[in-house]
């Protein structure tokens, strides 16, 4: 009832803005900060895209993985991601970032070590006694979109040791990688390092960067790790089945989606019309890959093996998204689609080659992210003049060889150490039950 | 409560079959309606004479063979148990290989958990 007779006259105090309030102030923003505003804006949202693959790549491994084994996927990506941002945070970010700043090195002659063991700093709240740099982005922006690319490398580690890898050893390598390794090869390009500088080096959003550096270690992983038990067994490979394609395919479809941040965002601006504009390309190049990928996939598998094979035109996606990465710009739509879809083709012959070598990688992520990822490298040469056949191959070796050797002795001493495989019997029982202590999908409730 | 008494019991039978998946509703239905008032189902894999085949899995070939199937467990009085055979096979039976088997299986005794009521009470 007092409500009813108080409505009418709040409503008549709202509509005379000036009553009793203090003087006006002027809220427009000026001119000079809309660049400012809508690149860090772009950061956040695209930031946001590619943190959501990390729920995709969760589900694609928990569908690919058997059921035995989905708990511990799961909480092997939660903790990555979350280490990730620590180690990012602590070291990674200012590391990679040195802004000319170097340890070993300069700008103008080849940085090679950035800024070590100091952690990141935000600008201060509201901007107080600080000069932004409007020409570019906020500091915060910036940090939280290159963490979700770094924290991105070390999922990818995951998928290809799953099912046999103790939970800490793995996540102790994690905080390496994403404090050390990642951060110290993208300072070399992204940094304005030695491969930017002296090579001509062209990454656009991480082909090598991101995804074959992520592929490597995990290449190093697989081969310090060995395979599953039972996985090749007289001369003959043992397939597992995945326990979940739904997940798996929802996963797919996610990092899909994340990946118009991935590659969206690494534009670096949104001030003007031409660079809104070259995110629009990026994004639908972006897309065509992945329908390439897709599409090459299902196609090869059909003539190869009778029928399609679901997981392979997973991959073949993923493949394809990952081959535009490193040049998703220049290419026209047509281009970008043949782009994705020699990545895809690579996958479904990369995956039984592996497997001959007893390379056991459980989801296809050596294919999919270090073999499409040096093809994504090369390709850039066929779209950008900018770029050189020599320049891109260098870089990829400099890469390789630096995150294996690196990767593989990290590996091998925790191996010595703390030993990164579980036993025989809980490899069998299933690491839910072995590490966790819990099910997936927990069956026959006694409750 | 009585004491079952403990002799070659065979007033009361278990029957094991095994049938197609999707026959199961079918023979749900005609069971109930000739008055059968229980049963319990679980799903099988098996192999008879219906041999395996290949499939191939991200480039990996592997075998297949077992084949899905439906387990269903009645046990019911002696005197009911040959139509309760025959209705199972009548309905189950699609005449390509796969269409399953039937066994019968004496029961020594049985009892309901609820009454304590044993042997032909207890069905």
């Amino acid at each position: 009832m007092k409500l009813m007779k108080i409505l009418p006259v709040a409503a008549a105090l709202m509509a005379l803005p000036t009553l009793g309030l203090a003087q006006e102030v002027d809220m427009t923003p000026p001119n000079d900060e809309i660049g400012y505003i809508l690149t860090t804006f772009m950061f956040l949202v695209a930031g946001f895209l590619v943190f959501w693959m990390a729920a995709g790549f969760t589900m694609l491994e928990a569908g690919l993985v058997r059921q035995k084994n989905v708990a511990m996927q799961l909480t092997k990506n939660m903790g990555l991601f979350s280490l990730a941002a620590i180690a990012y945070y602590l070291i990674g970010y200012n590391l990679m970032y040195p802004l000319g700043d170097w340890t070993i090195g300069t700008d103008e002659t080849g940085g090679y070590l950035g800024i070590l063991f100091s952690p990141a700093v935000l600008e201060a709240v509201g901007l107080a006694d600080t000069t932004p740099d409007l020409t570019y982005a906020s500091v915060g922006s910036d940090f939280f979109f290159q963490l979700m690319f770094a924290a991105a490398t070390a999922s990818i580690v995951s998928g290809a040791l799953a099912e046999r890898i103790k939970l800490w050893p793995f996540l102790l390598f994690t905080v390496i990688l994403t404090g050390l390794i990642y951060p110290i090869q993208a300072s070399w390009k992204w940094g304005g390092g030695f491969l930017d500088s002296q090579f001509g080096f062209l990454d656009f959003a991480g082909s090598t960067v991101v995804h074959s550096v992520g592929g490597w270690a995990a290449l190093a992983g697989a081969l310090i790790l060995g395979p599953r038990i039972g996985k090749y067994k007289d001369g003959r490979v043992v397939p597992f089945m995945g326990s979940n394609l739904p997940l798996a395919t929802l996963g797919t479809f996610i990092l899909w989606m994340g990946w118009f941040g991935f590659n969206g965002g690494s534009q670096l601006y949104m001030d003007t019309a031409a660079n809104v504009t070259d995110i629009s390309r990026i994004f639908s190049n972006t897309n065509a890959a992945a329908s390439g990928g897709a599409i090459a996939a299902m196609i090869v598998t059909q003539l190869l093996y009778k029928k399609v094979d679901l997981t392979m035109v997973l991959n073949g996606a993923l493949a394809g998204l990952v081959s535009i990465t490193a040049e998703p710009l220049t290419p026209s739509l047509g281009a970008a689609t043949l782009i994705g879809a020699v990545g895809g083709i690579i996958v479904v012959f990369a995956v039984p080659f592996l497997d001959k070598l007893k390379v056991d990688d459980v989801v296809g992520a050596i294919p999919v992210h270090l073999f499409a990822g040096i093809w994504g490298t090369l390709a850039v040469v066929l779209t950008n003049p900018d770029a050189t056949l020599g320049g891109q191959l260098i870089s990829i070796i400099i890469v390789g060889v630096f995150v294996f050797v690196v990767s593989a002795i990290v590996w091998s001493i925790l191996k010595a150490t703390i030993g990164i495989r579980v036993s025989e019997e809980e490899e069998i029982m299933g690491l839910d039950m072995a590490e966790l202590g819990m099910e997936a999908y927990p069956e026959f409730a006694n409750r | 409560m009585t004491v079952p008494r403990h002799r070659k019991g065979n007033n009361v039978k278990l029957i094991i079959a095994t049938i197609k998946p999707f026959k199961l509703e079918e023979v749900r239905e005609a069971l109930t309606t000739m008055g059968v008032r229980g049963m319990m189902v679980t799903e099988v894999k098996g192999f008879g004479s219906q041999s395996g085949h290949t499939e191939i899995y991200r480039g990996a070939e592997y075998a297949v063979n077992f084949v899905p199937k439906v387990k269903l467990e009645l046990v019911v009085s002696a005197a009911m148990a040959d139509d309760v055979v025959q209705t199972i096979a009548k309905t189950a039976r699609t005449e390509k290989i796969g269409d399953g088997k039937i066994f019968v299986l004496d029961v020594e005794s049985a009892l309901r958990v609820r009454t304590g009521e044993t042997n032909d009470d207890a069905l």
